[in-house]
């Protein structure tokens, strides 16, 4: 029976995934976490944050990893101390898009919309991907959408948020693929799984010297500040 | 159940399919979904040239066109060329999963840099092709091959005590020498050597066949099919036409 650990930086939303039904899903929503995530100094707490929530996901037995923030935070960081499968959602929903079509965009709340610009440079997904929107509530997601596909000549969406809701509104509404990453991100776990396939180690090696213990201090003394 | 039509690139006797159908063997398949596998009617000898490519391209077009009317779910091309995938997508709702896109996507899941390893160099125009339509050569370590003929037919078969040692070493300089941190396996004729190279290698190794039945799974249960925008529909199928050139090829 695969063990899948999401963890989720925002409310976790939604319990029912299109997953088989012997596989578990566990969610698990981050500590430590700062509350807007638009810099650098957000984004490095992010990364701590989400390792802390994740270094111990082996040892507690789960069979892989799946993070629902587009954001991807911590992911390298959870890659190199973990051998079970790490599914982040913003890489795996960009790269996902390009199965589907050819220049993908990505939707995602104003905060975010910084961080997601900066993967896609990262990743080296600048020839693909055609926009980063952002948008500040429901209703504009939509409009937003539309200049992505009108427009910047996206033929598929990403959807950069942890809203169930909105992803299916915006696939009723539009003429294009709309991936939500995270249901997504638990499927790819499942594949990888039934694939016995993980990460490689050669582009996540591991730390000579582990420090757990230090990373849930680090984070645990932060709470209590 | 969902069903998924399989199809296979080159006419084959019941023997041979059956060595195409094992590679359902490899994987934890997803539940409640079947897989029907279909060989080509059309075919080039293999896959060593562009007019090969062409002769791929309609007969797998011929083999699938009809999938979404025959009730199938999805639909995955058992070829890591992609022949077919854009024009059976122009023509089809339904998820259509190639082996060769699937699987350079889903390395750059596991890792920064893959190499493709292939059984000859002749097949090398079958990926920088898919490489070109990604833009993704800079993610590309390298394309190595171990200088075996393939045969498509009976695959491996009988050669593994020369072709398996012989692919771990050109693999071992995928990663050693030119810094892959995944392997693909440059065709799904090669998957009878999967297992010998993943218990051997220190990366992740992609088996391309069997990816795509788990992402076929996943493209039905996220009800997730590809863009009409990329691949948008032609005026007039030819549905006929196809038809009768399967009937011809058969005759020939």
């Amino acid at each position: 029976m695969p063990r899948i650990l999401m963890i989720a930086t925002g409310a976790a939303t939604g319990t029912s995934f299109p997953v088989d039904s012997d596989t578990m899903v566990a969610l698990r929503s981050v500590s430590g976490l700062p509350d807007c995530c638009d810099n650098a100094h957000d984004w490095a707490l992010a990364d701590l944050a989400v390792l802390a929530a994740g270094q111990g996901a082996e040892a507690e037995g789960f069979d892989a990893v799946c993070l629902a923030d587009f954001g991807d935070y911590g992911a390298g960081a959870l890659r190199s101390v973990l051998g079970v499968p790490v599914v982040t959602a913003g890489r795996s929903a960009m790269l996902h898009a390009l199965t589907l079509g050819s220049r993908f965009a990505v939707l995602a709340p104003a905060p975010a919309a910084r961080r997601v610009k900066k993967l896609v440079q990262e990743y080296g997904f600048s020839g693909q991907c055609a926009a980063v929107r952002a948008f500040d509530a429901g209703g504009e997601a939509l409009a937003a959408a539309r200049v992505c596909i009108d427009e910047d000549g996206a033929d598929v969406l990403c959807l950069a948020s942890q809203d169930v809701a909105l992803a299916a509104r915006l696939a009723a509404e539009l003429p294009v693929p709309v991936i939500d990453p995270l249901p997504l991100a638990l499927k790819l776990a499942e594949s990888f799984l039934g694939l016995g396939l993980s990460q490689s180690r050669r582009a996540w090696p591991e730390p000579q010297l582990r420090k757990p213990e230090l990373i849930a201090a680090l984070v645990a003394a932060g709470e209590r500040a | 159940m969902a069903r998924v039509l399989v199809i296979v690139p080159f006419p084959m006797d019941a023997g041979n399919l059956e060595r195409r159908k094992a590679q359902l063997r490899s994987v934890k398949l997803g539940e409640g979904i079947d897989f029907e596998f279909r060989p080509v009617r059309i075919a080039p000898a293999n896959y060593v040239s562009q007019q090969d490519a062409v002769l791929a391209d309609i007969g797998i077009l011929e083999a699938g066109i009809a999938a979404e009317a025959e009730g199938f779910d999805a639909v995955c091309i058992d070829t890591v060329s992609d022949s077919g995938m854009s024009a059976l997508r122009s023509v089809l709702s339904i998820p259509v999963i190639g082996a060769g896109r699937h699987a350079m996507l889903a390395a750059l899941m596991l890792g920064e840099r893959f190499s493709i390893l292939a059984m000859w160099d002749r097949w090398r125009h079958l990926y920088t092709k898919t490489l070109a339509e990604l833009g993704f050569a800079h993610k590309c370590a390298s394309l190595r091959s171990a200088g075996l003929q393939p045969n498509n037919q009976n695959l491996l078969g009988g050669k593994e005590d020369e072709f398996f040692p012989a692919l771990h070493q050109a693999a071992l300089r995928c990663i050693e020498e030119d810094g892959a941190d995944v392997i693909i396996l440059g065709s799904t004729t090669m998957h009878e050597a999967h297992a010998y190279l993943a218990e051997r290698l220190p990366v992740p190794i992609i088996n391309p066949g069997p990816l795509t039945y788990r992402l076929a799974d996943a493209a039905i249960k996220l009800r997730l099919s590809h863009s009409r925008l990329a691949y948008p529909a032609p005026h007039a199928p030819a549905l006929a036409r196809l038809r009768a050139m399967g009937a011809a090829a058969a005759a020939v």
